[in-house]
């Protein structure tokens, strides 16, 4: 059964020639999931999200034609969420914004479960910290993911399978049924 | 017993669970970050350099082999240098869409006065270089300003205006397409041997003389009367990473992901900063956030001895 999300999310794997609004409104929620799991920074997965969709608009033209916009964005938030640069900018501007008694919004409290898995599969090699966000926060397959980050199926395949051992190594959980 | 890859989906519908309850924004579109108002400005820089600054290069009977062969500019360049920059300056200028507020005249720009928002003990034939490169001193200045700005291109932050003595070069920088902003200040440029280094550079409102480097330990306040953004600052090693004791936000566990302190606006105090021991040069650099980095203010500091 496909969720709400799921479908979603395959609707802008497969549509070109949406609306941007329409793109924004699908995408922006699933954004900011994929942006806390693999920065890890509650105050900053929003603007993580706004500005890999912002970037999208500025590209709308370009990238509204093919076939998967949302692995170009994507694409996008997971290279800014890697630059340490980029990203102390997005949470310095969150913190000057919370200073100015704006509204921060913000990703709620995140305590237990999801911060002990989470919390170690940021652990990992940048690369297998956004093949497993990719996996399970949006549920795309390998060809997806291999997609999104430019590199071959195969290479999908060894990093995900080297990441899911050492994250059973570390959390002492059973690696496979 | 669960898999590893049970947990990772229990705990993935946990966080997209978690990501409906902040809250929907509807999409506004960005202001100011078209690419037509960035390609008007390019295209008119483009054109003031080729319609005024290279026939005035020709005019004033200069050597190029001055530059080439690393000696000081002479006078007639400066003075085509400041032409060259004041006409790009007005030209950016008269790109602004019509709705955006002019900035502030710039304040009259003496060294001295620069001096005194800089750390006691900046001199000129001394100062650590925070950047360097090779040609036009106002090309090596657009650079630093797009190397140190990320919206530099998008948002329009250039040279302004300038004032050059036989060595040093003091640019205005300020943004051009940016209307909450005001936000401005001078770039100190020295030339010498072909290289031209970025001794500092300042913000209005912002001052770095209460830092100083003694015996080893970097210490004193960042203060800033500017209200425009937030003050965040950085230590820098000389790869542009932050060394340890880097200031961190209030409140913020020095185990997250914050690199930079900040004092938040002007009126919640200056931002300290007491690091030891420094043993490599460093730099501290200080920008006003909101929205975006909207300053710099940036002084390098190396250990003697």
């Amino acid at each position: 059964m496909t969720s709400d999300l799921e479908a979603g999310i395959e609707d802008h794997f497969t549509v070109s020639g949406l609306s941007f609004e329409f793109f924004y409104e699908q995408q922006r929620q699933p954004l900011i999931a994929l942006a806390y799991a693999v920065s890890g920074s509650r105050i900053a997965a929003e603007d993580l999200a706004q500005e890999a969709l912002v970037a999208a608009f500025e590209a709308w033209d370009e990238i509204r034609g093919k076939d998967n916009p949302g692995t170009w964005v994507r694409r996008i938030l997971l290279n800014q969420a890697a630059s340490a640069y980029r990203r102390k900018l997005i949470e310095l501007r969150a913190v000057a914004r919370h200073a100015r008694d704006l509204p921060v919004a913000g990703f709620p409290e995140v305590t237990g479960e999801i911060d002990r898995i989470w919390g170690e599969v940021r652990r990992l090699p940048r690369r297998q910290v956004q093949m497993i966000a990719l996996a399970h926060i949006d549920g795309l397959n390998q060809v997806e993911i291999a997609d999104t980050l430019g590199i071959s199926k195969e290479s999908v395949n060894t990093h995900l399978r080297r990441a899911r051992q050492t994250l059973a190594r570390a959390l002492n959980i059973e690696e496979t049924t | 017993m669960k898999t590893i890859e049970q947990h990772l989906d229990e705990t993935a519908e946990m966080i997209r669970e978690l990501s409906k309850e902040v809250p929907n924004r509807r999409w506004v579109e960005p202001r100011g970050r078209t690419r037509s108002r960035v390609l008007v400005a390019v295209a008119a820089a483009a054109l003031v350099l080729v319609a005024i600054g290279l026939p005035a290069l020709f005019m004033t009977g200069d050597d190029p082999s001055d530059v080439a062969d690393g000696a000081a500019p002479s006078q007639n360049t400066e003075t085509t240098i400041a032409t060259i920059a004041t006409t790009l300056g007005d030209t950016v200028a008269d790109s602004r869409p019509v709705d955006v507020e002019e900035p502030s005249a710039p304040e009259e720009m003496t060294l001295d006065g620069l001096l005194s928002v800089l750390p006691e003990g900046f001199e000129l034939d001394s100062a650590t270089p925070i950047f360097s490169g090779t040609g036009d001193p106002n090309e090596v200045a657009t650079r630093y300003l797009e190397d140190r700005f990320p919206d530099a291109l998008s948002l329009g932050v250039g040279v302004e205006s300038s004032s050059a003595s036989s060595s040093w070069l003091l640019l205005r920088w300020a943004w051009s397409s940016i209307e909450e902003s005001g936000a401005a200040g001078y770039l100190v440029l020295l030339e010498h041997d072909g290289v031209v280094d970025v001794l500092a550079a300042t913000t209005d409102g912002v001052d770095l003389s209460g830092l100083g480097l003694v015996d080893g330990r970097l210490s004193g306040t960042i203060a800033t009367t500017n209200t425009v953004g937030g003050l965040g600052a950085d230590v820098l090693d000389i790869n542009g990473q932050p060394v340890a004791g880097s200031p961190y936000p209030e409140g913020v566990s020095p185990d997250s992901a914050f690199r930079w302190g900040t004092a938040g606006y002007s009126d919640q105090g200056p931002l300290a900063i007491d690091i030891s021991p420094i043993t490599e040069p460093v730099t501290v650099r200080v920008n006003l956030v909101g929205g975006t980095l909207l300053s710099i203010s940036e002084v390098g500091f190396s250990p003697t001895g």
